[in-house]
């Protein structure tokens, strides 16, 4: 009877052992490789996002993360990471966003990147994300990492108690839900409260000892890769490096894959996206303002992220095609109101690295197609870019921070006469 | 705190093993501890209804007390008579509650489905069996114990498989020999690992990690051809097919698995059903308990009635007429939306061509070749029809077309 019973449990048993060890064990499953982290570099895996062993192995080797949203994945022969790789920068960018990835998410993710500190980074910033509502409950649940959130549940009793607390709130107003001992921690949180010794225990012990074997197992195998795409983008571009020269490149290059529509528009994305609906969107953004919005408070939790990593960061303002703000009727007050408004939070705080594209003198053929950057606007920030990854290391006159709560209120969510109102 | 779906996550089966342990330990000594039993289910009923605002837990309850109303007053009644419509309008009380919650969706203001609950369906099948059989005489005899017992037995609550009242009486009413028991502990094992393989690795593949990507891929041609069609979504077809499957029979799996800790042989569910060599095969694999219901309760039934009373004389035109009614029953208790009538409808005549070709194949025996490729072809034919009469019960087609 007894060997009967063991032949039914037996395997069970084993099973169950062998989980425990793989999830539990202090053992370290070494999975990440420098060919990992040059994949991952471009992947843009949602794995990678919502990890950490990559992306904090990346920072100890020779790159530099562009944090931002869809645009990374427009991968035409001036994206970063091709010019990146046919002129030899001595560090690469390694991308984290993908579409509908917008500042909170964000902001979690570079608390994640724990080895982010003292180093540099750059962060776009896409006018689009700062609607009215702010960011769809669905889509940050979507890249929501349950690993970054138990990581920010236990740095809470050290970071910044304002930011902190508005985070909690947020993600619970979002409509988070990992298990009840993570939400009762939340919750604790958003109330300014220091969490209990048992939820530090579990979700130290448990949850995130857990997840961290998970993501270093399953983090990075089989990831997206971009690999091929960036080959072929860089290859076509000249030898030499002529700012002139790429500049007219660019521009044929971007007309040639313009060709079925008079906006400036990327052929595939018109055909695919627009041209069966263009007529709708004709006048339709005549009331667009990205003034009032959740999205500031949230912004400021980037800030707040960055303040505390002691990161120098590069912050991009990505352009709009201005054939498409015609097309759609948006007043061009939109852009320039939403502009002013990001530069004074980011200035007034320390955030002096703007690199603004919203406003250049010659726009033609600056976004790849209608909201997103690409050709000649990959090659304006790529001019930035260059100097700024010529080193890795954050230089400490650059990151004198200094940090201000007002901005996580909701009077500030909403305000537009803010210079001298505060 | 929200209610807690059985079998939907992992964690489950943890609080639920622990909760089966005194009844193992009992059956392994030979011991059924009633109270236990009883005190085992309200636990799992509280979880699964009446978290919340506990509305679907006291609909579970009116409903219980409504049908057991049914089929006691029907008991006594049959006693004495045995009145062909007094029996017609118990059957029908007995779906009316079912039916509410059916056609809610289609009205706006959804007020009439008193009835609401998760699994509703199962329970309905299983009480207009004991009506059907009651007025068989097949069931002489039930208590409001039994009938409860049998009605809310948690393992199958919410989705199956659905046993038969004299079946389920006669395991639940003995207590298993330690070797019997020992077998079904090791069938029991065995289908709890296959079922937890079945819904979360291979169900998770094809359902949480590619259906949405496939989906997406679709939709995003949908304008470049006429009807939206691209080969994605062919690639829906598929990767629906294979999440429905594996998800429905890993968790008829965990249901069976659970039964058998309780030294219950609740039948299967699913026999390889994508090994069928016609449309009529695949039925006697697919979702088995449900569609020998249909057959047992609906079909055999309605042909027994047309033969005795003589409305058709053509054997061939009554079989037809059969599979018509009992597919379109089978459609309008999926849902009242076009694609899942088209599904019964497209099943119906999918019967009907396949009884048409046996006939003709009988005919002409010595012509038609059957060899290991001719039964290769007619599996790869019939999967091709079936996956493709899922797509059209996902409902994807309306997603792609009309939204």
């Amino acid at each position: 009877m007894k060997k009967k019973l063991w032949m039914i449990f037996g395997p069970v048993i084993v099973a169950i052992a062998a989980l425990l060890i793989l999830l539990w064990a202090p053992i370290n499953f070494k999975t990440v490789t420098p060919q990992k982290v040059q994949q991952a570099a471009t992947s843009l895996d949602v794995r990678v996002l919502k990890g950490e062993s990559v992306k904090n192995a990346a920072e100890k080797e020779n790159y530099i993360p562009i944090i931002g949203s869809s645009e990374l994945s427009r991968m035409d022969p001036f994206h970063p990471s091709s010019m990146a790789q046919k002129y030899h920068w001595k560090n690469k960018p390694f991308l984290q966003g993908n579409p509908g990835t917008a500042s909170l998410t964000q902001a979690m993710n570079v608390g994640g990147m724990t080895n982010l500190k003292g180093n540099k980074a750059v962060f776009i910033i896409s006018p689009q994300w700062f609607t009215k509502s702010g960011v769809p409950s669905d889509a940050f649940k979507y890249f929501l990492s349950p690993l970054q959130l138990t990581g920010f549940i236990l740095n809470s009793s050290t970071g910044d108690k304002a930011m902190n607390k508005y985070i909690a709130n947020r993600m619970l107003d979002l409509g988070v839900d990992k298990g009840p001992i993570e939400n009762d921690a939340l919750k604790r949180i958003s109330e300014g409260k220091q969490i209990t010794d048992f939820q530090r225990f579990y979700i130290k012990n448990f949850a995130r000892s857990s997840l961290q074997s998970q993501d270093n197992l399953f983090g990075s195998i089989s990831m997206n890769d971009h690999e091929n795409q960036i080959n072929k983008a860089a290859s076509q571009l000249p030898d030499k490096y002529d700012y002139k020269d790429l500049n007219k490149l660019a521009t044929k290059l971007a007309a040639k894959h313009s060709s079925d529509n008079d906006m400036q528009i990327g052929n595939s994305f018109y055909k695919k996206e627009l041209k069966k609906r263009i007529v709708r969107y004709k006048n339709a953004h005549r009331h667009v303002t990205y003034t009032h919005s959740p999205e500031y408070n949230d912004f400021q939790a980037v800030l707040y992220m960055f303040a505390q990593n002691k990161t120098e960061v590069m912050f991009v303002i990505q352009p709009v095609n201005p054939h498409w703000v015609k097309y759609t009727g948006m007043p061009m007050s939109s852009i320039t109101n939403f502009d002013t408004k990001i530069k004074y939070q980011l200035k007034s705080q320390g955030f002096n690295n703007i690199v603004d594209l919203s406003h250049v003198k010659n726009p033609n053929y600056i976004a790849e197609d209608t909201i997103h950057m690409g050709w000649r606007g990959w090659l304006m920030l790529d001019h930035h870019l260059k100097g700024f990854y010529k080193d890795k290391k954050a230089n400490p006159k650059n990151t004198q921070y200094k940090m201000d709560s007002y901005f996580l209120t909701d009077t500030w969510a909403n305000n537009t006469d803010f210079s001298n109102n505060k | 705190m929200a209610n807690i779906t059985p079998y939907s996550s992992p964690h489950y089966f943890i609080y639920l093993l622990l909760l089966l342990l005194p009844i193992i330990i009992g059956l392994w000594f030979g011991k059924r501890f009633r109270a236990y039993d009883f005190f085992a289910t309200v636990v799992i009923l509280i979880t699964a209804f009446f978290g919340g605002n506990m509305t679907q837990g006291i609909s579970l309850l009116c409903y219980v007390l409504y049908e057991m109303l049914l089929v006691f007053i029907f008991l006594s009644y049959r006693k004495k008579h045995n009145n062909f419509w007094v029996f017609t309008m118990f059957v029908l009380l007995a779906i009316v509650p079912l039916v509410f919650v059916k056609l809610d969706p289609l009205l706006k203001n959804q007020t009439i489905s008193l009835f609401g609950f998760m699994g509703i369906s199962y329970l309905t099948f299983k009480s207009v069996e004991i009506i059907m059989e009651i007025r068989d005489g097949v069931i002489k005899k039930i208590t409001p114990y039994e009938f409860g017992r049998f009605l809310l037995f948690f393992p199958t609550i919410t989705s199956g498989p659905i046993d038969r009242f004299k079946r389920f009486q006669k395991d639940v009413d003995k207590v298993p020999s330690r070797d019997e028991y020992v077998e079904l502990l090791h069938s029991g094992v065995n289908k709890l690992m296959k079922g937890l393989l079945y819904k979360f690795i291979i169900g998770y593949f094809f359902g949480t990690l590619l259906l949405p990507k496939v989906q997406i891929l679709a939709m995003s041609y949908r304008y470049q051809a006429p009807l939206g069609l691209s080969w994605w979504v062919l690639a829906y077809m598929y990767v629906y097919s294979m999440y429905l499957f594996f998800d429905f029979a890993g968790y008829s799996l965990f249901a069976v698995a659970i039964s058998n800790f309780m030294g219950i042989k609740t039948p299967m569910n699913f026999d390889a059903p994508f090994k069928a060599k016609n449309i009529k095969d695949f039925w006697n694999r697919w979702h088995k308990t449900l569609s020998f219901w249909f057959r047992d309760f609906i079909y055999m039934r309605l042909m027994f009635t047309i033969i005795k009373h003589k409305w058709i004389k053509n054997r061939v035109t009554i079989a037809n007429v059969g599979y018509v009614a009992l597919f379109l029953i089978m459609g309008f208790w999926h849902g009242e939306t076009w694609y899942y009538i088209v599904y019964g409808i497209f099943h119906a005549i999918a019967m009907i061509t396949n009884d048409a070709w046996l006939r003709y194949k009988k005919k002409h025996r010595e012509s038609i070749p059957s060899n290991k490729f001719t039964h290769a072809f007619a599996v790869f034919l019939t999967f091709n029809i079936v996956c493709f009469s899922f797509l059209i019960f996902s409902g994807f087609l309306n997603t792609l077309w009309f939204s």
